[in-house]
């Protein structure tokens, strides 16, 4: 697979979970994709803190990182549907809206870029769909993820509808045959779709508010009898993982990122996924595959 | 945060309700028909007290202020459940967003939370620095450890091309 990507770390996988990031560059490596480090990228930025304050701001420091992808000459792909989101708008609002184009242009200029519109901003599960395609992921499958798994979109890789490829927000199944196709049982829990809490700036601003939101889809997941959470986003991640610590809750659900749970079924260790570094320890399904 | 008591209120503020329906884009609220779709999947809990559809009722209504104050636009998660399931093309969310914009150029209280993350990214690039994990196992992971390249500093340029987007405000 000759692919080659402008890998966006953003904030929360450098940070706070490094484990993603070392998942993300040796499954990458296992796929023979190529990901380009984006020197001077910065946060995305978060969209629920920048749009909350101002929305040109918001869109010139966004624009700013898409012009270090367009430098390097390939799409991005990004691991949290924060940076997802944010990058995605901002192409699609800088593509179609010439005189915010220039306004943010007369800015940049003065810092040696230009924002062109030559990139696209891809999820990594969209990546794996177009470059690997579901088929071909069964097949690269070498030791099959046997567990029952609670699948968690997040709201923004479905959402808004208007700027998805994929068109069901209430009912879609892309993630879940993602996941399947790893050897897995996707399972049913109530209120499947909800938020994880962590979003709108929610998470930093108002914990409380936002863990009473964790707190009821991870009970839903318990109840439902789930192994595990596999989520694509790193920020969703981040609010699964450590929320359950930070709400005192007793409920030990688990946590993956999809590259995670992809780089166990491809049969790369562990270590090589950064799992033994999650607040909740993922002990308990490592045993169930035998590790 | 407070709730609204429209009995004491000072009274609808047209000029007011003008700028939060042009920030919310197109006018969107006035079509509003006050289903509640919007409501039925808020995940909110908070935003109970003050429901999404009521949100957009009081704004068309020229209560801008009152809304400001209850503080309960900072509740949302945009989630943009409410935004897809209305049928009316309205966008709950996005007026939210425009509520928080408002707060801040009217110098309202907001959450401390907000200045503090925006300040971060403008001094740093970044809203958090490289933070160790302490295992079950206590062993101190870093990204050193994992054995990943170094996070860059802070660029100068990056906190130049800040400054200069909060000119055009
Ligand atoms: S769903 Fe739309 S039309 Fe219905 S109450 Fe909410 S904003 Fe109004
Ligand atoms: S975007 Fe905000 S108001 Fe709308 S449903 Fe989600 S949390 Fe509720």
């Amino acid at each position: 697979m000759a692919v080659r990507y402008a890998l966006f770390l953003g904030c929360i996988i450098p940070n706070r979970y490094p484990s993603i990031e070392l998942a993300t560059r040796n499954v990458a490596q296992a796929l023979g994709m190529e990901l380009v480090d984006m020197k001077g990228a910065s946060c995305c930025p978060a969209p629920g803190v920048f749009k909350s304050f101002d929305k040109f701001t918001w869109l010139t420091i966004a624009a700013r990182n898409l012009c270090i992808a367009e430098g390097l000459g390939c799409d991005i792909v990004t691991l949290c549907n924060g940076c997802y989101s944010s990058l995605k708008e901002a192409n699609i609002i800088l593509k179609e809206d010439a005189t915010l184009q220039d306004k943010v242009n007369g800015i940049l200029r003065d810092f040696n870029k230009k924002f062109y519109g030559k990139v696209e901003v891809r999820h990594f599960i969209e990546v794996v769909q177009r470059e690997v395609g579901i088929d071909n992921l069964r097949r690269f499958v070498k030791r099959p993820l046997r567990l029952n798994v609670a699948v968690h979109y997040g709201c923004h890789l479905l959402k808004p509808k208007r700027h998805r490829e994929v068109k069901s927000v209430e009912r879609p199944t892309f993630l879940d045959e993602l996941v399947e196709a790893l050897g897995a049982k996707s399972i049913s829990y109530r209120d499947k779709m909800m938020c994880c809490g962590a979003g709108g700036g929610v998470r930093a601003s108002n914990p409380d508010v936002a863990l009473d939101m964790t707190k009821e889809k991870l009970k839903n997941i318990k109840d439902a009898g789930a192994d595990c959470v596999i989520s694509p986003c790193a920020f969703c991640h981040l609010q699964f993982d450590r929320g359950q610590v930070e709400a005192g809750l007793q409920l030990n659900v688990p946590i993956l990122h999809y590259v995670q749970s992809l780089g166990l079924a491809l049969g790369l260790e562990p270590e090589k996924l950064g799992l033994y570094s999650h607040a909740i320890s993922v002990e308990p399904i490592l045993k169930k595959l035998a590790y | 945060m407070t709730l609204i008591d429209l009995m004491t209120s000072k009274g609808p503020d047209l000029g007011l309700r003008l700028k939060a329906l042009k920030k919310a884009g197109e006018h969107k609220p006035y079509d509003c028909y006050q289903c509640a779709r919007c409501s039925s999947g808020c995940p909110s809990m908070k935003l109970l007290e003050l429901k999404p559809h009521e949100v957009v009722g009081l704004v068309r209504m020229g209560f801008v202020e009152e809304v400001i104050e209850s503080g309960m636009a900072w509740a949302c998660a945009s989630c943009l459940k409410c935004k897809e399931r209305c049928p009316q093309d309205v966008a709950p969310a996005d007026l939210m967003l425009a509520l928080r914009n408002l707060a801040f150029e009217m110098g309202k209280e907001v959450p401390e939370a907000y200045t503090r993350i925006l300040s971060e990214v403008m001094e740093f690039g970044f809203v958090q620095r490289p933070q160790e994990v302490l295992t079950k196992r206590l062993v101190r992971v870093n990204r050193e450890r994992l054995g990943l390249p170094k996070m860059p500093e802070p660029s100068e340029r990056f906190k130049s091309t800040f400054l200069r987007a909060l000119e055009e405000l």
